[in-house]
């Protein structure tokens, strides 16, 4: 047990002094920034605006800053696995400290996206909670982008994988859904369709701020018992699902990372 | 104080009373020195009938019936249990802290002379009963003047039935949310003790609506500052009459109006209300400036207009509602200069609704700008060459004259799906419907429902 905190807390400073020079953790920094201080530009209006910001900027930018920080800090240690899986180390702690790492970069960011806000006009529940939204779901890609970096370790590749799951992400999804929304067999079965928006984390983040936290949804879409209950408990599933994508993205880069180093 | 004091006192109050009823009985009598009026209340509870009171109110109400037409009745603060019927022409002034309290069986201050100015009071204590339309100030005489009151518990604030010509100016309206009840009502008989009462929360179609007018015509409703009625102006047959610069917030409906023509609506702020205004079955309308603002829940509109004809909206922003501006079965309106901004859907044409022309409006960050259920073919999206501003379009203006060059289509992606698979609104404003509405704009996607603006202008418009 100590041996695997110790594995633990190794990789994780070592993690975190690797990410000072990170280019993508700096970029991830500055959009941040940038989109902390754009609801300032609407003083009348900066708390509500708040959450429009935060969002936008979570869906275009920093859930592609955020994978491909995942994508880097697997690739970063490529180079090293021959010896690194030499020691005798649990791979699973070794993981472990570098998610943490991950996890204590990107939740200060999120919270860096609504300081501005806060600090001019105080702390809300909706502050807090669209932060920790932004903060789960920026974890969760970047979880997918480590995935994606212990599966595909030439760079370039794993580049254009990591950038074709974020365009599926961002836009496939809904386009997909779009296309089939006119057939007569989605129609009878709604629930089939809406499961891939509540699936997906940009669709789920954006359906829990924009119809859940501000409650503007026009009636007809809640009528189902489904959707109704996502309406209802958005934050809850959003917890939920970004948990598993959690759960997932470690699970799949653990398996990732204990393949042969040579495959 | 003495027994000494107690009869002076006494005596004052008596002399006052009598050299009151005596001074009412002059026309347009001015103000009776503070000696010659009921002193000031004395009790905390309007609720409970106080010896002063008593006294009050009974100088009030004989100077109800014997005081003269036209005499104006100054009358000092103090509460004054009714109900009180006002059937002569009088004009009744209350000073700070005037407060008629009604007997929670009827209406506090029923007004059936003509000519009737009330101006000044505090009024509660209505009956609360929806089918008797109790008010706290119920008018049937025409002409009437209801100003700079201050009305709460009670059920409508003021109802005007088929009396012309009232005046509803600068008055607070506070709607009823609870009200007592017994806590056993099969145990209570009589009048219940204040320990046998609880409070019970009144859903808002429990309540009256603020300013209630019915079957009448030219009146001025103005000023007047409304909060958690069920309706905040509810109109029915209602014609030529003038309601502005209200501000309207927490209810139900903020303009709830139908079968009423001729109207005009300015300056008005309907804020944070189920929907800023259901305007049905009229004519002939102008609504021009006002604020239709938050108006949200699963079913809020900003404005809507349901069979309405020949009507001008100009110059009002509509913003943060869940539907801006829904249009049903609208024909020859006039759209023209309105800021409609930040809603969840900016405009719903209804197939019914034809012959309409929108030019001037800006149509700015909403998240599903236009929604159609058919063609449209009728209505214009630009009159003179002048059409309507739209962010995020691709503006080219080569000449430099505020009107692109290039036609705007504005996308309706979901069209008549919407109908057979509701929760295909979850994707207005996702990043895949923004994709395809920007290459849209661009190249026109052929089969996909929506309106075009011919001269879209480059530059938002002000109101």
């Amino acid at each position: 047990m100590t041996a695997h905190l110790s594995t633990i807390r190794a990789t994780f400073w070592r993690e975190v002094a690797e990410h000072r020079l990170n280019r993508f953790l700096h970029v991830h920094l500055a959009l941040a920034t940038v989109i902390s201080v754009l609801p300032l530009f609407t003083p009348d209006a900066t708390e509500r605006s708040a959450p429009a910001w935060v969002l936008q900027g979570v869906l275009y930018c920093l859930s592609l800053s955020s994978l491909l920080l995942g994508l880097s800090a697997a690739h970063g240690d490529a180079d090293e696995f021959p010896l690194l899986f030499t020691q005798p180390m649990a791979r699973g702690a070794w993981l472990s400290g570098k998610v943490m790492a991950l996890a204590a970069l990107l939740c200060p960011a999120s919270l860096l996206l609504v300081a501005p806000t806060a600090l001019t006009g105080g702390v809300s529940g909706t502050l807090v909670y669209v932060a920790a939204a932004a903060g789960g779901v920026c974890l969760a890609i970047a979880l997918v982008g480590l995935a994606i970096g212990f599966w595909v370790r030439d760079h370039v590749r794993g580049l254009l994988l990591a950038l074709g799951v974020w365009f599926g992400l961002l836009f496939g999804t809904d386009l997909v859904l779009l296309a089939l929304s006119g057939a007569p067999w989605v129609q009878q079965y709604p629930t089939a369709w809406v499961l891939p928006l509540m699936l997906n984390p940009l669709d789920a983040l954006r359906v829990t701020v924009l119809f859940g936290l501000e409650r503007t949804a026009p009636a007809g879409i809640g009528t189902g018992s489904l959707v109704g209950w996502w309406l209802e408990h958005g934050g809850l599933w959003l917890t939920l699902m970004l948990t598993a994508w959690m759960a997932a993205g470690f699970g799949l880069g653990l398996v990732g990372a204990t393949r042969r180093v040579d495959g | 104080m003495t027994t000494r004091h107690r009869v002076v006192v006494g005596v004052l109050v008596i002399a006052g009373a009598v050299a009151a009823v005596r001074a009412a009985t002059v026309e347009h009598s001015t103000p009776a020195s503070p000696a010659e009026q009921p002193g000031p209340s004395a009790s905390a509870d309007s609720r409970l009938p106080t010896p002063d009171s008593r006294r009050r109110t009974a100088w009030l109400q004989t100077q109800l019936v014997t005081a003269p037409a036209g005499t104006l009745i100054t009358v000092p603060a103090g509460v004054y249990h009714g109900p009180f019927l006002v059937a002569r022409s009088l004009h009744l002034r209350g000073e700070p802290g005037a407060h008629l309290v009604g007997d929670g069986r009827t209406h506090t201050v029923a007004v059936q002379a003509a000519d009737v100015t009330l101006e000044g009071f505090e009024v509660s204590g209505s009956g609360l009963d929806l089918g008797k339309d109790h008010a706290a100030i119920h008018v049937t005489g025409p002409r009437a003047v209801i100003a700079g009151n201050r009305i709460h518990d009670a059920l409508h604030g003021v109802y005007v039935r088929q009396a012309d010509g009232a005046r509803i100016e600068g008055n607070t309206i506070v709607g009823t949310e609870t009200t007592l009840e017994p806590v056993d009502p099969m145990a209570a008989a009589g009048t219940p003790s204040e320990g046998e009462l609880c409070e019970v929360s009144l859903n808002q179609n429990q309540r009256g609506n603020g300013v209630h007018i019915w079957n009448s015509s030219h009146h001025v409703v103005a000023r007047n500052v409304i909060r958690h009625t069920r309706d905040g102006v509810y109109f029915s047959f209602v014609d030529r009459t003038e309601v502005r610069d209200n501000d309207i917030e927490g209810v139900r409906y903020g303009l709830h109006y139908m079968y009423s023509d001729d109207n005009r609506f300015e300056g008005n702020v309907f804020r944070d209300n189920a929907a800023g205004a259901a305007i049905m079955n009229s004519k002939h309308l102008v609504l021009r400036r006002n604020q239709f603002l938050a108006n949200r829940s699963h079913r809020a509109y900003g404005i809507l207009l349901q069979t309405v004809d020949d009507t001008t909206l100009e110059e009002n922003r509509i913003v943060g509602n869940t539907i801006g501006l829904f249009f049903e079965s609208g024909h020859g309106n006039r759209v023209v200069g309105n800021t409609i901004a930040n809603n969840h859907i900016g405009i719903h044409a209804s197939d019914s609704s034809d012959g309409n022309q929108f030019t001037g409006n800006n149509f700015v960050g909403n998240l599903h700008t236009v929604e159609t259920t058919g063609g449209n073919l009728t209505s214009v999206w630009s009159v003179d060459g002048r059409g309507n501003h739209w962010s995020g379009a691709v503006t080219v203006d080569l000449d430099r004259d505020g009107v692109a060059d290039l036609p705007h289509r504005e996308l309706d992606l979901f069209g008549q799906i919407r109908r057979d698979l509701p929760v295909i609104g979850l994707l207005a404003g996702s990043p895949g419907e923004r994709l395809l509405r920007f290459v849209h704009a661009r190249i026109a996607l052929p089969g996909l429902p929506g309106v075009t603006d011919p001269a879209p202008l480059v530059h938002p418009t002000r109101p």
